[in-house]
């Protein structure tokens, strides 16, 4: 009966884990052990209170399944947040961050269904040849930057997946479960994938070259 | 030879027989004839009348000529309009009964030779008429056509067994019973209550109350069976003073308040048909009992409509009209009401699912100005009353902490920090604001209270049950 009324009352308070803020609920739509990065998904209050653990207790409330709810946080939490491009971009990045963290969701036998659908979310940063920021599902013309070694040459050739300097090598095992997986930069690495030519220079460096002939002059005296 | 004068008058003087009538001895009174000759049946005839001192010469005389007083000349004289019997006295009257046992056929029964208790002469057959009545009736026998004969009268008459005969056998007035009294109320309230041509006299208040007083008082002598038989309307006085039927009346309960008794129907509008409260006791219960008052207002709405128009509910009859009508009084005489009558209802109407539930939906005025349906009320008793808000639906109920009052517990109403009550106070938090910085305190504030009722309401095998279904919960 009681759980009845706090579900049909929205009596139970609750908190938006990483916002610090709360609000009122059914028992139904708050989640015990949720990760820290959520923002649109309600948790039991983390506090010391006897009486408030102890009504969430008897209420049984539901304990968090990145499966179930993962897809719904993101959603929610994006059409929230993708004015602030730099605040997604950490916030997905933490996200993705935890799905890899839990090892148990990226296995030989391919990615579960509710992770494809996650991967093919048009939600991934994007920072295109003209230097727009952008959002897209991941596919073979976004390329992620992880390799340095030609990260200078290539900026502004190419649509990079754009997690600002958070390191992207955590990540590379759950993007390439995506179903259309983004090209990664690192794979170019090999010398059987680059081919490499020397040229002079083509534009003289006069400043320089009388800086080394007076260096020469001087040396010579 | 009926001209020779040959009969000797009292005077001393000789008459012609043609010129005699001759008066048997049945129609003298002491020693004068009962009717004056001027009042026979051949008034113009300068008759002498001859007094006989036995009828044995009647014939001879008739055979002379002489003219014989009988009882045609008694009929037509009695049915004379202008022939008036107040100037007679008792004992004329007993000699024409006398007269009129041995000539029945004399009397032509329009005749008012009947001299009543109230002081009215009358003729038999006009109403009903008894010599003598039971003592201690409490209304006027007229409001049910019963006259009873002068006492005095009476007495006169019984003097002369054959005219005391004539009376109670020939004209059968008898003495009156209460059988007969009952009776006649019944016959009376089936008339309705204006005057009729046979009830002259119309019933009132006053009437009304003292029939069924008498009947009250009587009611070991009612045949109930030909009561339910005649299915006759019986009419009582409602608290408004006005007549009204009896099935459409209801019980009129004493209520106490500040040690002082008086009719529930005080606290209502007065439109309710409430029994007046100045039947005594014991006769509104016989009322109730035998006659068609309701014992309380129906405590539901009825679920189909009336079939008919003997069967029709009037709209101001029902609780629930009752409720509907004090939204503009606000004094919840709907909750008085049932406070009345709570105790004396049967169990297995308190009891009721579909009884409760409805009366559980019943509007009450709150404290706050508001109407809510009686389950969402809150009740102000000395364990309730600490944690009341003046924005909270209290209702407005004089001595609120009165145990009479108790029984709105059935009805859903809250009385103590219960389940409802608890959450009553968290929903009322949904719509404060929430503070920036949550602290244990807050969270305690707001579920302590309710985490400590459970705690306390569920017995030690109770708990353990609740584990057993809720392995997880904390109680």
């Amino acid at each position: 009966m009681l759980r009845d009324k706090f579900n049909a009352d929205t009596l139970l308070l609750a908190s938006y884990r990483s916002l610090s803020s709360y609000a009122w609920a059914s028992p139904a739509n708050v989640f015990l052990e949720c990760p820290s990065f959520i923002r649109s998904t309600l948790s039991q209050i983390p506090t010391k209170s006897r009486s408030y653990k102890s009504i969430c207790k008897f209420l049984e409330l539901p304990t968090w399944s990145t499966a179930n709810l993962l897809e719904s946080e993101l959603t929610a939490t994006f059409s929230k947040l993708k004015m602030s491009y730099s605040m997604w971009q950490g916030y997905l990045y933490n996200a993705l961050k935890f799905v890899v963290g839990e090892n148990k969701y990226i296995s030989a036998a391919g990615p579960k269904e509710w992770l494809t659908a996650i991967l093919e979310l048009p939600v991934f940063p994007v920072l295109d040849k003209s230097g727009t920021k952008r959002y897209s599902k991941l596919q073979a013309s976004v390329t992620v930057p992880d390799s340095f070694l030609f990260l200078g040459a290539l900026q502004g050739q190419l649509d990079l997946l754009d997690f600002g300097d958070l390191p992207l090598d955590i990540l590379v095992p759950l993007l390439k479960c995506a179903p259309h997986p983004p090209t990664f930069l690192s794979e170019h690495e090999s010398h059987e994938n680059v081919s490499m030519v020397l040229v002079e220079p083509i534009i003289s460096d006069t400043f320089h070259t009388r800086l080394v002939m007076r260096k020469i002059d001087a040396l010579a005296r | 030879m009926d001209y020779l004068p040959i009969i000797r008058t009292p005077a001393g003087g000789w008459v012609a027989p043609r010129d005699v009538l001759v008066v048997p001895t049945a129609l003298q009174y002491r020693g004068s004839p009962l009717f004056k000759s001027g009042n026979c049946a051949d008034r113009n005839s300068p008759y002498t009348a001859i007094l006989l001192e036995s009828d044995h010469d009647v014939r001879f005389l008739e055979a002379l000529g002489a003219r014989i007083f009988n009882k045609d000349d008694v009929r037509a004289i009695l049915a004379a309009p202008e022939f008036s019997f107040q100037t007679k006295g008792y004992g004329w009257i007993a000699a024409l009964f006398e007269y009129l046992h041995a000539n029945p056929s004399a009397d032509p029964t329009s005749s008012p030779y009947l001299h009543l208790e109230t002081g009215e002469w009358t003729a038999p057959h006009v109403g009903l008429m008894y010599i003598g009545k039971p003592a201690d009736i409490p209304f006027d026998l007229a409001s049910v056509n019963i006259s009873i004969l002068n006492g005095d009268f009476v007495t006169e008459i019984s003097k002369i067994e054959t005219a005391r005969l004539y009376l109670t056998e020939e004209l059968q007035i008898g003495k009156l019973s209460e059988a007969t009294i009952i009776s006649a109320i019944f016959d009376r309230h089936a008339r309705g209550p204006s005057s009729t041509d046979l009830y002259p006299q119309k019933l009132d208040a006053q009437i009304c109350m003292a029939h069924a007083q008498f009947l009250s008082r009587h009611h070991r002598l009612i045949d109930w069976d030909q009561r339910a038989e005649a299915a006759y309307p019986f009419y009582v006085v409602s608290q408004d003073g006005r007549l009204r039927k009896a099935e459409e009346m209801v019980t009129n309960k004493m209520v106490s308040r500040k040690k002082r008794m008086f009719p529930i129907s005080d606290l209502g509008p007065p439109s309710f048909p409430f029994l007046s409260s100045s039947y005594p006791p014991e006769v509104a219960q016989f009322l109730a009992k035998r006659l068609g008052v309701k014992a309380t207002f129906p405590l539901t709405e009825p679920t189909a409509p009336p079939t008919g128009p003997t069967e029709a509910v009037p709209e101001s009859t029902t609780l629930h009209s009752m409720f509907s009508a004090d939204e503009g009084r606000k004094t919840n005489f709907g909750l008085h009401y049932l406070s009345a009558i709570w105790a004396d209802l049967p169990l297995e109407i308190r009891q009721n699912n579909t009884i409760l539930q409805q009366l559980q939906t019943m509007p009450c005025h709150c404290k706050n100005g508001r109407f809510v349906p009686l389950r969402q009320a809150f009740l102000r008793t000395s364990k309730l009353a600490p944690c009341l808000s003046p924005e909270m639906d209290v209702l407005d109920l004089p001595s609120s902490g009165h145990p009479r009052w108790l029984f709105l517990e059935a009805l859903g109403v809250t009385t103590e920090p219960n389940v409802e009550f608890l959450i009553w106070g968290l929903r009322h938090h949904i719509g404060k604001q929430i503070p920036r910085q949550m602290s244990e305190g807050y969270l305690e504030a707001l579920y302590g209270d309710l985490f400590a009722y459970y705690r306390k309401c569920y017995s030690a095998s109770e708990q353990e049950l609740l584990r057993l279904v809720y392995p997880s919960s904390p109680i």
